[in-house]
């Protein structure tokens, strides 16, 4: 027992590195002018309240209009509505880019910041409301809608009404993501420094003051823990499965609204690669870097798949059930320049230790996620399993091999595919760590930054094209060796 | 006799209070009550999955709670069964075998499954079975290596009316023949009147004196 507590807490150490690492560096904390962080603390605020504000507005209309769709297309059209959260942000900086293009605004600043957060976050937002009126109304709702009352009442008096609580919450947590964004405000961010991550990057890499960098650190840090703190607790909630037939929105209508941010990512990323595949000889003055950079981002997303399910088999082997569960599940969302930078301080920047570190951060990064979505309610459904088990006297290795790993093969596979695929398309904390053009993703947006439209978009399209090939052999070998063992 | 002590917690609101509780070590002893009142608590306690600090249960000079699992050696059906529906029918019993820590014994899988009448079907894998047949698939596998306990939670509430009956008489056979003391947790009259041997009423999380035959639930004997 005390061999797997201590197990346990190695595994968990993993994941709070970084963290672990800047605490030893606090004594070197400088303070800022507080002229620098006041302006980045309120352009990140005024930029996450209009993201998250918009993402609310929309993604409540949106989760109206998926409640009318008809059982046959609400699957279909809640997977329409979270793809565009699921591209790597790449795709979405490119979309932003290309209608600001289209519309001839600047496609640097707010507007455009604002408008990137709020494509990726309305359909999470929409499913999220969506999820929460089937959940805690239907019934309510079925009743309301058989004594006949009008469509505006139920959603004011009903949906609204009753949820307004977490609505907040909704709006909260989209604010958080916003704030913490990196990615998206450090290419689209403009003159004006529109987050704390971004201002981080700056200290690093452009005025190598790190002394600095890590006061934003743990201002950040504080910022957002006090912001979770106050948010009240949930009740544990399963995923719907049921659903629920409210409203009768015309269907072409609904159609239009839940697939129009899908189909503009997508769009915009086709509008960017057609014209540009009549000039692919514009590659050549890529060279060979291209196809080095292909390597290494195929080697770079391998390895990243590699170690999540490594991590995948340890978790499962330790089996975190009861209060260890919540512990692993508090492993929410670490923001990537807490990893970026709290790694760079543990391992230096020395080229050797850069990909181990590299495949380290972004397994972190990930990783959690996908545990909460994928492995954590898996492991769950295989619980009872695991207890009976038990009472028959069978040991943890006997469980894991016997019941867990045969059972856990296909999320396994899936994590391991989309870690890969996330990874690929990864290039702020690639940017962050290294500093260097290693991999096509970071290519990309070098491309972008240039405003070079049609190259920035096959670049992203190979990237993503390598990521689902990626995604399609670790699938493979996962299955294969699973079978085998 | 067994003897359980000090099986008393606090579950939220829900308090289990049975500081003895004299429980006998051979035939079916049914621990029956409503809804709510607790028996699944009693079960997870007794066989562990639950802790309850200061609770004993000394059966034949021994504690069962300062056992492990092995040592314990218990065998559970449980309501769903938990069968492990990726294996065969063979392959839950050799698991079962396995975590005893039993040499692998085939001949005395293959006894246990023709007792169940699934001898035919050993090779299946368990996710597509019938209710009924996973009832006996779980039985079986509960008696692998002669447990020294047997617990059955509501083993016959998922099947339906006319299987009851059949399956009652089957595990009534099958127990009786294996004699090992068995603990029954039910809310079914009919499954006392045809299994039990010794009554137990729980009543909010309380034994209160067992007397059946105030009861008036219906039942599809």
């Amino acid at each position: 027992m005390r061999r797997l507590r201590l197990l346990q807490s190695l595994f968990f150490g993993v994941f709070v590195l970084p963290l672990l690492s800047l605490l030893t560096y606090l004594g070197r904390m400088e303070l800022p002018p507080f002229s620098e962080w006041k302006s980045t603390l309120v352009w990140s605020s005024i930029q996450s309240a209009a993201s998250a504000s918009i993402s609310l507005v929309i993604g409540f209309f949106l989760a109206l209009l998926l409640l009318s769709s008809g059982r046959r297309w609400t699957m279909w059209l809640m997977l329409a509505l979270l793809l565009p959260g699921f591209f790597p942000p790449l795709m979405i900086v490119l979309t932003g880019m290309q209608v600001t293009d289209w519309l001839g605004l600047s496609s640097l600043g707010l507007g455009v910041v604002v408008f990137c957060h709020a494509l990726m976050n309305v359909g999470l937002v929409a499913v999220g409301v969506y999820q929460l009126v089937v959940m805690r109304l239907k019934g309510m709702i079925e009743l309301a809608t058989v004594e006949s009352a009008p469509y505006k009442m139920i959603v004011g008096s009903i949906i609204l009404r009753r949820l307004w609580r977490e609505l907040a919450i909704l709006f909260f947590l989209v604010f958080s993501m916003c704030f913490t964004s990196f990615s998206i405000p450090l290419i689209l961010g403009g003159d004006q420094t529109m987050s704390f991550e971004v201002l981080v990057y700056q200290k690093v890499r452009v005025y190598n003051d790190w002394n600095q960098a890590l006061f934003y650190v743990f201002f950040e840090m504080f910022f957002v823990s006090c912001f979770i703190w106050l948010l009240p607790k949930q009740d544990d909630e399963s995923v719907v499965t049921e659903l629920l037939q409210f409203g009768r929105w015309p269907m072409p209508m609904v159609f239009a609204f839940c697939l129009a941010p899908l189909l503009l990512v997508l769009f915009s990323e086709l509008a960017g690669v057609l014209p540009a595949l009549t000039q692919l000889h514009l590659l050549s003055e890529l060279g060979g870097h291209f196809w080095v950079l292909s390597f290494q981002s195929l080697y770079l997303g391998f390895a990243a798949s590699f170690v999540s399910v490594l991590l995948c088999w340890c978790m499962g082997y330790l089996s975190p059930w009861g209060k260890l569960r919540k512990v692993f599940q508090g492993l929410s969302a670490p923001s990537a320049v807490v990893v970026g930078f709290g790694l760079m301080l543990l391992f230096g920047d020395q080229p050797y230790l850069q990909l181990v570190s590299l495949v380290l951060g972004l397994s972190i990064l990930f990783f959690p996620y996908l545990y909460r979505w994928q492995l954590d309610p898996a492991l769950q459904r295989l619980q009872s399993q695991v207890e009976m088990a038990k009472v028959m006297g069978a040991g943890r290795s006997q469980i894991f091999w016997d019941i867990l790993r045969p059972q856990l093969v296909s999320p396994v596979g899936f994590i391991a595919g989309v870690m890969g695929f996330w990874v690929i398309g990864e290039f702020a904390l690639v940017q962050l760590m290294t500093g260097k053009e290693l991999t096509l993703a970071v290519l990309a947006q070098g491309l972008l930054e240039r405003y070079r439209l049609d190259l920035g978009s096959i670049v992203i399209l190979w990237t993503i094209t390598l990521g689902f090939v990626n995604w399609l052999f670790i699938g493979g070998v996962v299955r294969v060796f699973s079978h085998r063992s | 006799m067994s003897l359980v002590t000090g099986l008393s917690c606090q579950l939220g609101p829900f308090r289990l209070d049975i500081p003895r509780w004299e429980l006998p070590d051979q035939g079916v002893s049914a621990l029956w009550g409503p809804s709510g009142s607790g028996k699944s608590t009693v079960l997870r306690s007794l066989v562990g999955l639950q802790a309850v600090p200061g609770m004993k249960w000394v059966y034949e000079g021994q504690d069962f709670t300062s056992m492990s699992y092995r040592e314990k050696r218990f065998g559970v059906v449980f309501q769903n069964y938990e069968l492990f529906p990726h294996m065969s029918v063979i392959e839950n019993l050799r698991f079962a075998q396995k975590a005893r820590g039993l040499k692998r014994d085939e001949a005395e899988l293959a006894r246990l499954l023709e007792q169940v009448d699934l001898a035919a079907r050993k090779k299946d894998i368990v996710g597509p079975l019938s209710g009924g047949e996973k009832q006996r698939v779980a039985l079986a596998r509960a008696l692998v290596g002669h447990p020294r306990y047997v617990f059955l939670d509501e083993p016959f509430s998922s099947l339906d009316t006319g299987s009851r009956r059949q399956a009652r008489e089957l595990v009534k056979s099958v127990i009786t023949e294996h004699n090992i003391p068995t603990l029954l947790i039910t809310h079914d009259k009919a499954d006392i009147d045809v299994l039990a041997d010794h009554i137990f009423y729980l009543d909010r999380g309380r034994l209160r004196a067992a007397d059946v035959e105030k009861v008036n639930e219906p039942t599809d004997r």
